[in-house]
């Protein structure tokens, strides 16, 4: 990026500059990254091995590097989706409508454990937990209920669902559009349809084997994007950060949702489609850590890394497609249970992290995240430091501001670098089915759970509060509760539903949607006939148990 | 905490069926060997025999998704099972995960089935030393079938060949090509082979194995035959469980399953013995007379090592006690 | 899961019981008739889950052969609630494992 000469220049003040430094002395720990990466005490010109047009680049344009948009955040701000949902869908309709009234751009839902693991309420086994970690969303009048009296043909929604359950929920979703008289060529959303969460990232409750979730993950893709159902929606969210919240660093972080995209986008290829069919509508949710200028460098190498990959090994022709977009949110394991408002803090600079990298929206933690799902006050909280961010700090006034930093040059190639490598150690191992199936990614995980969770019991990762200035927990905050009566007005609404519905048209469906996962076909079709007609998520899934069998996953410890 | 181990009372309830006290001996054949004498001493008269299935194979096969299978038709045919699950010990800290259990939530509130789940502690050839002794309880609770899922094992450690009838081995698809398999020198313990995992594949393996178990000499009269699963959906699993009474009923005709009987027995009388001849010698041969000859070894005389040996030994005398 | 591998790099034999219903997890306890139920929630549903193992095991007469523990995300106003329930230690969010150990050696003899 430099004249030669100048750099020469540079070179012989340097040496001067580092004889000046023999006698200091530096503290004694580590100076690397949170993945590793050793850190010099300065960065100058002579680092920087970037070509400005080639490598950065301008926004809007190739490589991307500097951003997706040419405007970015001076044409509109990222989005504020606050990920909620407790209780019944009733009760997150309201947090909803709060938040919305308090200046929120677009709508997560969290659904509860048994939604996502296919599971009715009115299965003993799961009866515990309705509404304990999430909304029940279970039929298509939960849908009517969590949506109701929201503009949800101008506010984006993200169904935070993953490939088991996507396909109903999505198909009760769409019904629910329909029927409300919308129309879903036009609906904007989301859904995080992630192969990786519900198995490294989760352990999963009677689900089914990682080849059979592939496929289902792509069937949405299919029947939304390039079949143009829903053409507008993301139908997937590559979820790094959940991993990345199971411990394994910012490399392994990109590389795992590289390897994933691929494996789906091998396999959409395989059903015929081009890549410029529907790449452009996969979407990524990466974390925003404890390490602020790793992230940073992260959010700017992962577009370049897409770009080539899907311009190189794909080949695509539509620049569009090349386009990294992606959500993100704030480390969730940063923050503590001792002195919680110190995760306002730790939070708000995580924020400015996606901000500073070319975020396109952004979920903040409470500061009671070590403790309950968010009470009313903490959301609100976090949901302001957004605004801090994006109303108060003139942050978003120029694009990409730390664009020509040595530092965040030279990391982004190093980053960029790093993670070439690892997407293909992770290859050598096969497609992202395969990795699970023989539990490598599983190891992956575990050891880096492993490291991270010694280097905190040892002090050489700093928690202040645990192993640094410890303090008890803290007895002040107030604990939000979600609703007890949850189990049984959940379970009302799936009785009554069942008495009202058509129930041996039902059994028709079912014997369908029986013989199209027999055959392996998409989904979808039927998905959205059955859903409509009163079909619930557990009774669903209990026709992929039936067809397919219950996958028990490889779990390393 | 109040732990009860009183082995009357655990003995009264056993022989009402209760599974509690079940465990609970378990828990001290497995801990406390010394007690077994008195414990097995209570079931003189039992007549009880239950058929013995070995699973072996290399880790991650899929051993224990295959148990839960076999169990869920076996239990569905009235037949009662105890299931042994035996999961590595770590050399290094003596610790255990046991990881089998999970795989079989399917089965494991059935009245007719009890699994218990065993550290191999340090006990070679991929089981554990208290298996024999659970297989026995088993038995006098009486089980018609019992199950014992060895540790994922690498390729030369086969020893449940000693304590199951029918020993079933386990591969998948990418385990590796014929000189591989052959290596694993697997072709003599099976009697039968199982491709688990057929949904990704393995037909070249059945052909493989086909191939060299026709090669193999045959000496029992059985011919080991390849049976294709699918141990998550159960397919396959209903003519896995037609081999094993093939076999079975082979072993019956022939005569052979009192072989099969007699060499469990066998095996473990063998065991003991020595075990308790290792003892005797170490209350006669004393430490540092072992310690002189490491040391003098190391003094230039390591070429007498096996003199040395011997000469100790020959001081050692055994004598028969003649028996009334 | 890092709970599981600390206490095995401690010399202890782990029974890992994934995600089991409450009958499941009675029935393994008392089946290996293990010395500790380890119980990790991390749902929100701690208070109902812990009450209904500890039933079940009062129901089967075998409740104080075992030491019951648990962790995950628990708020500190809950710890004494459970233990009244008959939980003998709550561990919450920045454990350090060998603590979970020391706990263990201590009560298990008794
Ligand atoms: C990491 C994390 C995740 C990761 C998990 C990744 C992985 N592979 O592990 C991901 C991102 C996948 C995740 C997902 C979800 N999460 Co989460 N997650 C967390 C988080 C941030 C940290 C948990 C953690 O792993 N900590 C590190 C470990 C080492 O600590 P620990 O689990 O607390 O364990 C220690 C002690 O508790 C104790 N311990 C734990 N278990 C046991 C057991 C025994 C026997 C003993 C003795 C001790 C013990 O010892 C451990 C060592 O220190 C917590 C919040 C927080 N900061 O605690 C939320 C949290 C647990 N998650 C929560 C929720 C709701 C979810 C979701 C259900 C959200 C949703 N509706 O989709 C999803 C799961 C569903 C899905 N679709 O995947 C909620 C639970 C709410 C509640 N309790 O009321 C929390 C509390 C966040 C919040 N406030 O909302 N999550
Ligand atoms: N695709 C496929 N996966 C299977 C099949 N059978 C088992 N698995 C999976 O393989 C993995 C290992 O299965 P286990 O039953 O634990 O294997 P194991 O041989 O008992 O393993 P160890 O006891 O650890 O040696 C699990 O993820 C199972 O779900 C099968 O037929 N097909
Ligand atoms: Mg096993």
């Amino acid at each position: 990026m430099f004249d030669e000469n100048y750099l020469k220049k540079i070179k012989e003040r340097k040496q001067e500059w580092d004889k000046k430094l023999e006698n200091t002395k530096e503290r004694d720990i580590k100076f690397i990254t949170d993945s590793g990466i050793p850190i010099k005490n300065l960065y100058t010109p002579l680092d920087v091995k970037s070509n400005y047009l080639e490598n950065l680049g301008f926004p809007g344009n190739t490589p991307y590097t500097r951003g997706v948009y040419p405007n970015m955040y001076r044409g509109r701000l990222w989005t504020m989706r606050l990920f909620s949902g407790h209780g019944t869908p009733e009760e997150t309709n309201k947090r909803w409508k709060f938040l919305y009234s308090h200046g929120e751009t677009g709508f997560s839902a969290a659904v509860d454990a048994l939604t996502f693991n296919g599971i009715d309420p009115t299965n003993p086994d799961g009866d515990a937990e309705v509404g304990t970690s999430g909304v029940p969303l279970y039929c298509i009048d939960s849908m009517f209920a969590l949506t109701e009296g929201l503009p949800i043909d101008k506010v984006s929604v993200a169904l935070i669902v993953e490939p088991f359950t996507s396909a109903p929920v999505c198909a009760m979703y769409y019904n629910m559009a329909k029927m409300r008289g919308l129309d879903i060529k036009t609906l904007m959303g989301t859904t995080q349809n992630d192969i990786l969460t519900m198995t490294v990232g989760y352990v999963p409750y009677k689900n089914v084997n990682p080849y059979h979730i592939l496929r289902l993950a792509c069937d949405l893709i299919e029947w939304c994007v390039p079949q143009k159902n829903v053409p507008r929606w993301h139908p997937i969210n590559f979820t790094g950060y959940n991993y990345r919240e199971g411990g394994i660093d910012a490399i392994q972080e990109l590389g795992f949702v590289f390897a994933s995209a691929c494996s789906h986008i091998d396999n959409l290829i395989e059903r015929g489609w081009k890549v410029d069919d529907f790449v452009n509508r996969l979407a990524f949710h990466l974390s925003a850590h404890k390490d602020f200028f790793e992230e940073i460098a992260k959010y700017r190498a992962a577009r370049r890394i897409w770009y080539k990959l899907i311009k190189d090994r794909y080949e695509a022709k539509n620049p569009r497609s090349m386009e990294f977009r992606f959500h993100v949110q704030t480390a969730g394991s940063s923050l503590t249970a001792q002195s919680p408002n110190v995760n306002i803090v730790r939070t708000t600079i995580q924020a400015l992290e996606a901000a500073l990298g070319g975020v396109q929206s952004l979920h903040t933690n409470s500061y009671d995240e070590a403790i309950c799902l968010p009470s009313k006050e903490a959301v609100l909280l976090a949901l302001r430091t957004q605004q801090v961010i994006q109303d108060e700090t003139r942050v978003p006034n120029t694009i990409d501001p730390l664009a020509g930093s040595y530092f965040i040059e030279w990391l982004t190639d190093e980053l960029e670098e790093r993670v070439w490598s690892y997407i293909d150690k992770i290859e050598k191992v096969g497609n992202i089915a395969k990795a699970l199936d023989t539990g490598w990614l599983y190891k992956e995980m575990r050891d880096a759970f492993m490291r991270r969770q010694n280097r905190i019991e040892k002090g050489e990762e700093i928690v202040l509060g645990v192993n640094k200035f410890p303090v008890p927990y803290d007895q002040t905050t107030t604990v939000f509760r979600t609703n007890k009566e949850a189990v049984k007005i959940e379970q009302e609404r799936i009785i009554n539903l069942r008495k009202r519905r058509d129930n041996a048209k039902l059994e028709t469906l079912f014997d369908k949607l029986r013989k199209v996962c027999e055959k392996e076909e998409n989904v979808m079709p039927i998905m959205m006939e059955i859903t409509k007609e009163g079909a619930t998520v557990g009774e669903i899934c209990d026709v992929y148990r039936e067809v397919w069998g219950i996958w028990e996953p490889p779990i390393a410890i | 905490m109040k732990r009860n181990y009183d082995i009357d009372v655990l003995i009264e309830k056993f022989k009402k069926k209760d599974k509690i006290a079940l465990a609970r001996l378990i828990t001290l054949v497995e801990n406390n060997p010394e007690t077994t004498t008195n414990i097995f001493n209570n079931f003189n008269g039992s007549e009880k025999d239950s058929y013995i299935i070995g699973i072996t194979g290399s880790p991650g096969v899929g051993k224990s998704t295959l148990v839960n299978a076999l169990s869920k038709i076996l239990l569905e045919s009235g037949k009662s099972i105890g299931i042994i699950s035996v999961d590595p010990t770590s050399p290094f800290t003596g610790g255990a995960f046991l990881g089998d259990r999970v795989r079989m939530t399917d089965v494991s509130l059935h009245p007719n089935i009890f699994i218990r789940s065993l550290a191999s502690r340090g006990y070679k050839g991929g089981i554990s030393r208290a298996v024999f002794d659970i297989s026995l309880l088993y038995e006098a609770f009486g089980m018609d079938f019992i199950i014992i899922e060895t540790v994922g094992v690498g390729q030369s450690e086969f020893d449940i060949y000693n304590l199951a009838y029918t020993t079933v081995v386990i591969m998948v698809p990418g385990y590796g090509d014929s000189i591989q398999i052959q290596k694993a020198g697997i072709i003599e313990v099976g009697d039968i082979y199982v491709v688990n995992k057929k949904d990704l594949g393995g037909e070249d393996i059945v052909v493989q194995m086909e191939m060299m178990l026709d090669d193999a000499t045959i000496q029992s009269g059985w011919r080991a035959p390849v049976v294709m699963t699918n141990s998550i959906t159960g397919e396959g699993v209903n003519s896995l469980i037609e081999k094993i009474m093939d076999h079975k009923e082979h072993l019956e005709l022939s005569e052979l399953l009192k072989e099969k009987k007699k060499h469990r027995f066998a095996y473990k009388i063998e065991e003991l013995l020595s075990s308790k001849i290792g003892k005797v010698l170490e209350s006669l041969i004393s430490k540092d007379d072992l310690n002189k000859i490491s040391n003098s070894v190391l003094q230039g005389k390591k070429f007498k090592i096996y003199d040395m040996v011997h000469h100790l030994f020959s001081n050692v005398k055994f004598e028969m006690k003649k028996s009334d | 899961m890092v709970v599981s591998r600390g206490l095995r790099d401690a010399g202890m034999e782990v029974i890992f019981g994934g995600f089991q219903n409450v009958e499941q997890i009675v029935e393994s306890a008392i089946s290996e008739d293990v010395d500790v139920i380890g119980l990790s929630m991390h749902s929100g549903a701690h208070l109902a889950y812990t009450e209904r193992v500890i039933n079940l095991l009062k129901e089967k007469g075998v409740k104080d052969h075992f030491l019951i523990l648990v962790g995950g995300v628990i708020p500190v106003k809950d710890f004494l609630v459970l233990k009244e329930m008959g939980v003998a230690n709550v561990y919450g969010p920045g454990t350090v494992v060998r603590d979970i150990v020391k706990f263990i050696v201590e009560n298990i003899k008794k």
